[in-house]
């Protein structure tokens, strides 16, 4: 299951809102998002306000775990390696080798047209860099809603969505140079937030802007994405029918390593078969 | 001692008045709301999910709906997948058993009602058609009448207590509506064969009561939008056979709607299913059939 940490996490990339993924959300949860086998269980507060709790307890192992039970990539030699340490397995050895991801939501409808729903999820489990190496990553969302009494298949409409994150990722001594590479605690934090507006039956402008930092660790050198990096995005989306959409986007992406990078992006959809209808 | 045994006894009524509570009823749609009213009466506490302006097929599924839902005693529904693309994930966050399919809590509207438009090939190059038939059948006021045995019976199973109360307004209702229905006939009766256009295929329920013809389009295909080649096919079509006069939904497109009516000669007439969607349709399901039988009389009438 996409496992459901923040707001897109859990979505399809047929249900995202650009091209591509937010930059804290890869840099978290890899390039497939955080993906796994596991179980959920959620429970419905019993108050007249909406709040729900949710469990998902995973099995955190693979390349879809990035940040977890991930042996990484190979590194040429045959070594598999992830933030530039020779990786091990860590197998399954009781409960606490698990990944668990607590997540905790609640809304309020403003008015009768404006709907807010908050969120704060976390994900903690073993890394494969270290025999008892951890890694966690916290995270708060937001989302808010306007559409107003008269919609007509949804339209207009205005949204607005913000993620947080925070990670932990205690990384071991290289088994193989653990001198050079010795252990230490890499950080990562940033956000995105991205403003909808359907002004028009079919038609989705989306404007986002992103930000990613974090403490750099000794191998960095290489890689060049790991340094500070901010990211605007605008954006249009046709939809000529609702299994379908043309999207036209264009990135500007300033990275410290690598300064300023403009990129264009179009992309066609769609869909065939039934499909259920999306959460809120 | 004394102000203890009073706290006590106003415990005792406190809890004692609970015992009786409200049946909690969430109905998806106004149009069902207000049957529930007019059977339930003060014995009922109602909640609506869509709004009477909104486009029903596309209500968010906001989560203080699943807070709703987990509450109900008894949901309301289409039953004809007019809710489809918003009710099932709210209905499974809910977790309420006594709102599971089968369930006497879970009542289906459409049960017992002859649906129109049953597709004989469903395809979606025919546009955003529904397999059970065209879903907005609570318009015709014989269809009224079936809803509301259907809801009294299940609030009488839920609330046996106060199946009384709910037959005798049921009997209220249907001798209203019997009554009603005759007259609105009578306004309608002059103008039988008549053409109207409406923006969305929502009224042939109300064509067949009433005898008028619904049978062109704003849309090309049900839940298309109007192109500018059908437009001007309609246009030719409504200048051909005289027609003056379109249906037009609160949440539909009034500017194409004018466009159309300037070019034809024809007037804009405000239709909802929906009670407290129009101004002066507040009232209920009655009120709400008088002000259309009226305004399309009114319409027709201006236009012959």
């Amino acid at each position: 299951m996409f496992v459901n940490f923040g707001r897109q996490n859990p979505q399809h990339p047929h249900q995202w809102a650009f091209v591509d993924s937010p930059l804290i959300l890869t840099r978290t949860f890899g390039p497939e998002a955080l993906q796994q086998l596991g179980a959920q269980v959620s429970w419905l507060a019993p108050t007249p306000h909406y709040i729900e709790a949710f469990l998902s307890v995973l099995n955190g192992r693979g390349k879809s775990a990035f940040g977890f039970r991930n042996r990484g990539e190979d590194d040429g030699t045959g070594i598999d390696r992830f933030h530039g340490r020779a990786t091990l397995d860590r197998n399954l050895h009781g409960p606490g080798d698990l990944v668990f991801v607590p997540r905790l939501a609640t809304s309020f409808d403003l008015t009768d047209d404006q709907t807010l729903v908050l969120g704060t999820s976390a994900a903690v489990g073993p890394n494969d860099t270290g025999p008892h190496t951890r890694t966690e990553i916290y995270g708060v969302d937001a989302y808010w809603k306007w559409k107003p009494a008269h919609a007509h298949g949804g339209f207009p409409f205005v949204s607005w969505q913000t993620e947080a994150l925070y990670q932990r990722f205690e990384a071991g001594a290289d088994p193989l140079a653990p001198t050079l590479l010795p252990a230490e605690t890499l950080r990562d934090w940033g956000f995105y937030t991205q403003v909808l507006w359907g002004f028009r039956q079919r038609w989705v402008a989306g404007l986002r802007g992103e930000y990613v930092t974090g403490n750099n660790g000794g191998f960095d050198a290489e890689d060049i994405f790991r340094g500070d990096r901010t990211r605007v995005s605008p954006n249009l989306t046709w939809y000529p029918s609702e299994f379908s959409k043309i999207r036209l986007q264009y990135n500007y992406d300033h990275g410290q390593d690598f300064g300023d990078e403009h990129s264009a992006w179009l992309q066609l959809e769609f869909q065939l078969g039934a499909h259920a209808p999306h959460k809120f | 001692m004394k102000r203890l045994t009073e706290l006590f006894f106003l415990v005792c009524v406190g809890f004692a008045a609970h015992a009786h509570a409200k049946l909690n009823v969430v109905a998806t749609t106004p149009d069902f709301a207000a049957f529930a009213r007019e059977i339930g009466g003060d014995k009922i506490d109602i909640v609506t999910l869509a709004r009477a302006t909104e486009d029903p097929h596309f209500v968010d599924a906001k989560p203080s709906f699943v807070v709703k839902l987990n509450r109900a005693d008894a949901l309301l529904e289409g039953g004809a997948e007019l809710e489809a693309g918003w009710l099932p994930p709210l209905l499974e966050a809910a977790r309420n058993p006594k709102l599971a399919a089968g369930a006497p809590g879970r009542i289906v509207c459409s049960q017992d009602i002859q649906l129109l438009e049953v597709p004989a090939v469903l395809d979606r190059s025919k546009g955003d058609i529904h397999a059970a038939g065209n879903p907005h059948y609570s318009i015709d006021p014989i269809n009224a009448k079936t809803i509301c045995e259907h809801i009294t019976e299940a609030f009488s199973q839920l609330d046996s207590s106060n199946s009384a109360a709910y037959r005798a307004n049921l009997m209220r209702l249907n001798e209203q509506i019997d009554r009603k229905l005759v007259q609105w006939q009578k306004t309608l009766e002059p103008f039988r064969g008549q053409h109207v256009v409406a923006y969305h295929n929502s009224w042939p329920y109300f064509a067949q009561r009433f005898g008028v013809k619904v049978d062109l389009f704003l849309e090309p295909k049900p839940g298309l939008p109007p192109t500018p080649a059908h437009i001007v096919d309609v246009i030719a079509k409504m200048k051909e056979e005289k027609v003056h006069v379109i249906f037009l939904e609160p949440h539909l497109n009034r500017r194409t709607a004018e466009t159309v009516a300037r070019n034809t000669d024809a007037v804009v007439v405000d239709v909802s299913h929906f009670p407290g969607a129009l101004k002066g349709t507040e009232g209920g399901y009655l009120q709400l059939m008088d002000y259309l039988v009226t305004s399309l009389a009114k319409a027709l009438a201006n236009a012959g």
